[in-house]
């Protein structure tokens, strides 16, 4: 073997090198925040606009809160109901693992809204789902589809398109403006022609759970390379603008946490016609009425919020 | 060969505490070092004792190698926690090379110059 001498100055530099990059990666894929785009409230939000080319708009009056809602106002640790906005949620147990449902009934989709963490479009841009929740004056909140973890996917918001690069093969929920809920492939669609419409939520996580009232998803499907059980959130329809929001604890020994098609099967219990899967593990949070009402958990044995990029809220917005 | 062991225990670890969420990035980052390392200085060490190769080579081997490995793991981390980054292409493009480097210089010491 030949003799190679003693200098590894080379291996050295190159190895800093590597290593710096390497550190500089991580901090831009989990730390550095890169904010692109302040966000418009949900009330001053422009049906069909871009992010680039929403400016301010009007309040829509049916908005804010009515007086005649306000005064109807009846709120429990477990039943809020005013004029526009009813929710009712319990606690089941099913798998081995505690489920929480919010059951809504809204008199408008304008109830229906989701909102960003620090009201702006970005990556590493995160709050928890219960501070979002608050500062948008949520009645009831879940966590959303996370869309900053991604460099791909639709991302429409209150009727603004901040994203439409698609992500191949990603199934997305639509919400439409009259509360309706469909699926759709982004290969098979653009974002401007879901603005076009109707479209004033788009999520891009899934899989589809429910479509016409059937399971859609196989009992070995999962969520990329997720092969257990973990806590979920998902969304869905049973009838005209009645929503359940669900989410399921996990990870834990009093919760196990439900596989795709368990929560599936689940909804499917509950008469759920559409159902989509939202970002789940140590992201899936239920907010209602000033607080956390599920086990939050990434580590299985902390119990607290992760920092998410956005939400899905019932509520009359800031 | 330690090096390959490392890198398959800190995949098996790894995996080990993210809920069932896994790589084949995180699961195969180990292959580098053992195909590359292992695997080809056995083999100049017995087939091929009569490859003739400089200190240069040797830095771009190893640079290769190490590249490719920590672009496997970087990977497997943002899959299993569920994100990406077109940053991981720095890995690809540096490691290929790298490699490049190493077996031109590989071929230019070994092949037969024209008296």
């Amino acid at each position: 073997m030949r003799n190679l001498g003693k200098s590894h100055w080379f291996g050295i530099i190159y190895g800093i090198m590597l290593a710096a990059f390497t550190a500089y990666a991580l901090l831009d894929v989990f730390v550095i925040p890169h904010r692109y785009e302040t966000a418009l409230p949900a009330s001053q939000a422009v049906d069909g606009a871009s992010a680039s080319e929403s400016g301010s708009a009007p309040t829509n009056e049916a908005d804010d809160a009515p007086d005649d809602a306000a005064a109807e106002k009846k709120s429990t640790d477990t039943e809020y109901a005013d004029g526009n906005i009813t929710i009712s949620v319990k606690t089941l147990r099913e798998d081995d693992t505690d489920i929480y449902v919010a059951d809504v009934e809204l008199s408008s989709a304008e109830y229906l809204k989701t909102a960003l963490a620090e009201n702006t479009y970005g990556r590493n841009v995160k709050e928890s789902t219960s501070a979002i929740a608050q500062e948008n004056n949520a009645i009831l909140a879940i966590n959303g589809d996370f869309y900053g973890s991604r460099l791909n996917g639709y991302v429409i918001r209150n009727g603004v398109l901040y994203r439409s690069s698609a992500a191949k093969g990603n199934e997305d929920l639509v919400i439409y403006a009259d509360g309706s809920l469909g699926i759709i492939e982004e290969s098979e669609i653009s974002a401007e022609a879901l603005l076009d419409k109707g479209a004033q939520q788009v999520l891009s996580f899934g899989p589809a759970l429910i479509e016409n009232g059937d399971i859609s998803v196989s009992e070995s499907e999962e969520v990329g390379k997720a092969k257990a059980s973990n806590p979920r959130t998902a969304i869905g329809l049973i009838n005209d603008l009645h929503y359940v929001f669900v989410v399921s604890d996990g990870r834990t020994s009093a919760s196990k946490g439900l596989s795709l098609y368990e929560l599936a099967r689940f909804m499917k219990s509950l008469g759920v016609k559409t159902a989509y899967n939202l970002d789940g593990g140590g992201s899936s949070t239920m907010y209602y009425q000033g607080r956390v009402i599920n086990n939050p958990t990434t580590d299985g044995r902390t119990i607290s919020e992760r920092r998410v990029s956005d939400i899905v809220y019932i509520g009359y917005g800031k | 060969m330690p090096v390959t062991l490392f890198f398959l225990f800190f995949g098996w670890i790894y995996e080990r505490h993210s809920f069932g969420v896994y790589s084949d990035y995180m699961i195969y980052a180990f292959v580098f070092p053992l195909v590359g390392g292992v695997a080809f200085w056995l083999w100049v060490g017995t087939t091929g004792r009569n490859i003739r190769y400089n200190r240069m080579f040797v830095h771009c081997h190893w640079a290769s190698i190490f590249t490719f490995t920590l672009g496997f793991v970087f990977k497997g981390i943002l899959d299993i926690y569920g994100t990406a980054s077109r940053l991981t292409a720095v890995y690809w493009f540096a490691g290929a090379a790298l490699a490049v480097m190493a077996a031109g210089l590989l071929l230019r010491a070994n092949i037969r110059r024209p008296r």
